[in-house]
């Protein structure tokens, strides 16, 4: 396995499906972070008797909703709150399952039993239930703190990762070099097995942020996540319920775009494995 | 047996964990569990007594997670503030559903989700391999609620073609054959969108598994000796299944989470709806009842599926 990120970058945008997943989060991420300028705030309403549930037309490319908002620009504005949150939350956890792995497998012993254990056991909570019964109590759970629980509940998978690469890392001979010309525990850890298990976490930090998008939209779609007035997709798709005879436009909108996010981060992710992987099917 | 013994105690471990974690993370939140006890839902002075000694946030976290532990130990698991009724009783009443709308998922992973997988392996780096690869992963990244929303709106609402709420028509006779044919009917669809999404993950693992088997040599060998072409890929099928036994234990968080979404949007009367209702009714107790027994379900499919698999493989066993 070459762990070199820089290269698995380039090698990614040079297959099909990994540049494919490079432009769709490209436009993506632009759409996110530019289009809100120039549309109306996502919030804003209008005639509700006469401009709610609008089919899509030139005023409103994507319709309206039934509160008479723009859907255009609740749905991009979902999208920037969630992408943000997913690569908030993403690095989060990728940092912390980071210095777990690496703590366990430079400590090894009983820590590093006692770290992995208790990971084997939290792994074995769905996420989604770690976080319900907090969320159904928090009534008005602010973003910063949905993005530390997201993070916090989402590092196991990476610590598991990086300690098995990382111990494998320690066996080989650069490693005992190092070791045998005196380096210490936190040198080794930092400097020769932290850039050698670069490759695989980067894998888990891109796969991780479309786990954390669905999650919100999932959370949101209970009424737990992203509370309003704060556009979120999933919150969209709460509202959309119920409605679909009617107003179709509501229900495929901003599942489709969360969809496509979620696609993209996934087609990165993939491509960025099997560049690392070569033997990986 | 020693084996058993220990996987059984460090799955006992990990539900006592995931509890501790639940009552301590709930700590964090700035809010009252029980602030869905108001004056509209009264229940008996002994009920609201018990679940204070369980939920209330100013009883110190060891006397809180006790009183859990003996409740659950005499079969007690509260009382929901919604239904006012225990919450015992309500998560049984929900269980068939589930079970019936698990196994029908199920079912479509090891027949369709494992063959297409298969499929893929033996036609790797050809067009249906690339074209059924993408599809598992659109599958993979599509939101089931939404998808839900979807072919709800689309089959039940507009087509009229199938029924979108519920898992009886309670105009119909109850009984016989009718009623076996309404159950089906009903099904259909939230069976159909928990399959599509789930279906995408074990297509990725049974190619992976078959594309490792078709690699052994023992491939070669029985190529060498000039065996036809059908019974080489049965050799290596029968070799690429073991791994895909352990995806049960990855099976079973995706579908009781996945049955979360689903039964909400279909309003399928399962422990996954029952524990979306009582999050969005602010129903602690029953949340807490029906996320521990969700919880202990994937821990318990987890010891399930190690089990098969050492049961397929001998090599795990003398090991």
């Amino acid at each position: 396995m070459t762990a070199r990120p820089g290269a698995a970058l380039r090698a990614s945008w040079r297959r099909p499906s990994g540049r494919a997943g490079w432009l769709l989060l490209g436009i993506v991420v632009a759409a996110a972070a530019l289009l809100p300028g120039t549309l109306p705030d996502p919030a804003a309403q209008g005639d509700l008797l006469r401009e709610a549930l609008l089919p899509p037309s030139l005023a409103h490319p994507l319709g309206t909703d039934q509160l008479s908002r723009d859907l255009l620009a609740r749905v991009v504005g979902g999208l920037r709150v969630s992408l943000t949150l997913g690569a908030l939350a993403a690095l989060l956890a990728v940092t912390l399952g980071t210095l777990v792995g690496l703590a366990a497998a430079t400590l090894g012993g009983t820590a590093d039993a006692v770290l992995m254990r208790t990971v084997d056991a939290l792994l074995a909570i769905p996420r989604l239930f770690l976080l319900l019964p907090l969320l159904a109590v928090w009534e008005r759970v602010p973003l910063g703190a949905l993005v530390l629980l997201l993070g916090v509940t989402g590092w196991f998978g990476t610590s598991r990762l990086v300690r098995g690469e990382a111990a494998r890392q320690r066996t080989l001979d650069y490693v005992r070099a190092a070791e045998a010309l005196g380096a210490g525990r936190r040198r080794i850890a930092l400097r020769h097995l932290l850039p050698n298990v670069a490759g695989p976490v980067l894998v888990a930090a891109t796969l991780g942020v479309g786990d954390v998008m669905l999650l919100e939209a999932g959370l949101s779609f209970l009424g737990l996540g992203v509370r309003p007035p704060t556009p979120s997709l999933g919150g969209m798709l709460l509202d959309a319920k119920g409605i679909f005879a009617s107003a179709p436009w509501t229900s495929i909108f901003p599942g489709l775009a969360l969809c496509l996010s979620v696609l993209a981060v996934h087609l990165v992710g993939d491509a960025l494995r099997d560049a690392l992987d070569p033997r990986s099917p | 047996m020693r084996w058993l013994a220990g996987r059984l105690l460090q799955a006992l471990a990990t539900m006592a964990g995931a509890l501790v974690v639940f009552f301590l993370l709930t700590r964090l939140a700035p809010g009252d569990p029980l602030a869905g006890l108001t004056e509209e839902r009264t229940l008996s002075a002994e009920a609201v007594a018990r679940l204070r000694a369980r939920y209330a946030p100013d009883v110190p976290l060891p006397a809180q997670l006790a009183s859990w532990a003996s409740g659950v130990a005499r079969g007690d698991f509260g009382t929901s503030i919604q239904y006012q009724r225990p919450v015992r009783d309500l998560v049984l009443e929900r269980l068939p559903a589930t079970l019936l709308l698990g196994g029908a998922v199920l079912l479509v992973n090891f027949t369709l989700g494992v063959w297409l997988g298969a499929l893929q392996a033996l036609r790797h780096g050809r067009p249906a391999d690339h074209l059924l690869g993408i599809a598992s992963l659109v599958a993979y990244s599509t939101p089931v609620f939404w998808l839900g929303l979807l072919l709800a709106g689309w089959f039940g609402i507009t087509l009229r073609w199938l029924p979108v709420a519920g898992m009886t028509d309670p105009l119909r006779a109850a009984g016989g054959w009718a009623a076996a044919t309404d159950l089906l009917r009903h099904l259909v669809l939230p069976a159909a969108t928990l399959s599509l999404v789930t279906v995408g993950a074990t297509m990725r693992y049974q190619r992976a598994a078959m594309l490792e088997a078709l690699r052994e040599p023992f491939v070669l060998a029985a190529r060498a000796r000039g065996l036809d072409e059908r019974r080489v890929r049965r050799h290596a099928w029968r070799n690429a299944l073991s791994p895909v036994v352990t995806l049960l234990g990855l099976w079973l968080p995706l579908l009781v989470v996945g049955a979360v979404f689903v039964e909400r949007v279909f309003a399928w009367p399962g422990l996954g709806g029952l524990a979306a209702d009582a999050a969005a009714a602010r129903d602690y107790p029953l949340l807490m009842g029906s996320t521990t027994l969700a919880t202990a379900t994937v821990v318990a499919g987890g010891v399930l599926a190690d089990l098969l698999h050492r049961w397929l493989d001998p090599r795990l066993r003398d090991g």
